[in-house]
């Protein structure tokens, strides 16, 4: 439960920060490459979930991240999840979080990490969105390994 | 005097038509250009008649527009920043940024020559200062450099992006969407010159987000960011997805509940780095009493 919260508050308060640099230094659409045609810091102010997906839905997205939020404490306190999955929802708490912050407060969220993969332009992500695939995939890791243990057994 | 060189990639049209095509300059500017000799197809001055063939190279000779003096003019000016490098005005309705054929005078270059002793140089006699526009009906933040630096720092910054308009669109219809991405080409209308269009033709990319504020049924209230700055660009982009911006006779309607002297746009917020310090800035035009006063009637309808 206290290592959940912890992790959560370090990455809550990491993607805040990076957040609040960017959006105080740079101009919406401003682009400093760092590693040009790989990876680029790019402000943007997205208004949908992750890929644009839904875009506009700020009121559902807003619940559901509300609602998720919920659902892990809930897990955290009645459930007593075994390490890996407390880890994660650590994690998975903070990346709904960050994002929550923003659509509350701005009616967007800061984006601003923007890497070109194999000439395709990924979608710009933040510390959030990276905490909330960290928290899915050690979920997903977990349930493979638990998996395995109980065929060999 | 500029030299300007293209090569026809099309045969069998007039010289003039073709000119008028591929340069900004109209029809009726390519003919006297063609008429005083300015003209060289494959390096022979030629008619305006002349049909244009495949490989023909085009080259035409623009002089200088002649050197009229713009009077400094004491018009009254919203200044919402003023310092050595810069200058932010809060445009009024229905006044022309810089002096042109039919707007010899009362423009804001004239206003600018009589309120500040120095403007910058490299924009030529007839736009000192001005490094970009805002169309004469549109309302809100124009910056204005005083010195050549500054004037270079603000016209790059508005090339990568670090100089960046906010505006209030008040738009015909209700958007389906909550907030969107309007991602599509503009360039010169084929049909009507003196208009722009969305087309594959001749065309640079054009990107406006657009997010509701507020919906009023038959209307809906836009904040737009401009990703790029394209002539004409939320115009054009709104006309695109069918919800042209009220008021707008040219790409839409005019507005049936009021006079509003020409589209219902205020660029309401400016955002640049200072040329000089680098610091991030960001300077605010409160909407124009018309646009308040019809979004007054609009929610009274409600």
């Amino acid at each position: 439960m206290t290592v959940a919260l912890i992790i959560a508050a370090v990455v809550l308060i990491l993607d805040q920060i990076t957040k609040f640099l960017i959006s105080s230094n740079m101009v919406l659409f401003e682009d400093i490459p760092v590693i040009s045609g790989f990876f680029h810091i790019t402000y943007v102010q997205n208004t949908g979930m992750a890929w644009s997906m839904l875009s506009g839905q700020q009121f559902l997205l807003s619940l559901a991240a509300f609602i998720a939020i919920g659902v892990m404490l809930w897990v955290l306190i009645y459930r007593k999840p075994d390490a890996v999955t407390t880890v994660s929802i650590g994690f998975m708490m903070a990346g709904a979080a960050g994002n929550l912050i923003d659509r509350l407060m701005f009616n967007y969220v800061r984006d601003f990490l923007n890497f070109y993969i194999f000439g395709y332009d990924f979608p710009v992500f933040n510390v959030a969105d990276i905490a909330l695939c960290i928290g899915v995939g050690l979920l997903i890791l977990d349930a493979f390994i638990e998996e395995r243990k109980e065929k060999t057994q | 005097m500029s030299h300007m060189e293209w090569t026809s990639e099309e045969s069998g049209i007039r010289l003039d038509k073709f000119l008028s095509t591929v340069s900004d300059l109209s029809r009726t500017r390519v003919q006297e250009l063609t008429k005083a000799g300015e003209v060289f197809v494959n390096g022979t001055a030629e008619k305006s008649s002349y049909k244009v063939q495949v490989g023909d190279v085009v080259s035409c000779d623009i002089p200088e527009d002649a050197p009229t003096d713009i009077i400094p003019q004491d018009i009254p000016l919203d200044i919402l920043y003023e310092d050595e490098d810069i200058i932010v005005i809060n445009k009024p309705k229905g006044m022309v940024v810089h002096p042109a054929p039919g707007n010899p005078d009362g423009t804001l270059v004239n206003a600018l020559l009589y309120h500040c002793r120095d403007l910058s140089g490299i924009n030529g006699v007839i736009r000192p200062g001005i490094v970009h526009r805002i169309d004469k009906e549109t309302t809100g933040c124009i910056v204005a450099c005083k010195n050549d630096e500054a004037h270079r720092s603000i016209a790059s910054q508005l090339e990568n992006k670090t100089c960046h308009r906010e505006y209030m669109a008040l738009v015909e219809g209700n958007i389906a969407n909550e907030a969107g991405l309007i991602d599509a080409p503009i360039g010169r209308d084929r049909k009507d010159r003196q208009k722009m269009a969305v087309t594959e033709y001749n065309s640079k990319e054009a990107k406006t987000h657009f997010r509701v504020k507020e919906r009023f049924g038959k209307y809906t209230l836009l904040d737009c960011s401009l990703e790029t700055g394209r002539t004409h660009q939320i115009r054009v982009h709104m006309k695109y997805i069918n919800h042209p911006v009220v008021g707008d006779d040219k790409y839409g309607h005019k507005c049936p509940l009021m006079d509003t002297q020409g589209q219902v746009l205020h660029a309401y917020r400016l955002t640049l780095k200072h040329p000089r310090t680098g610091r991030k800035m960001s300077f605010e035009a409160p909407l124009p009493e018309y646009f308040e006063k019809l979004l007054t009637i609009l929610r009274a309808q409600q």
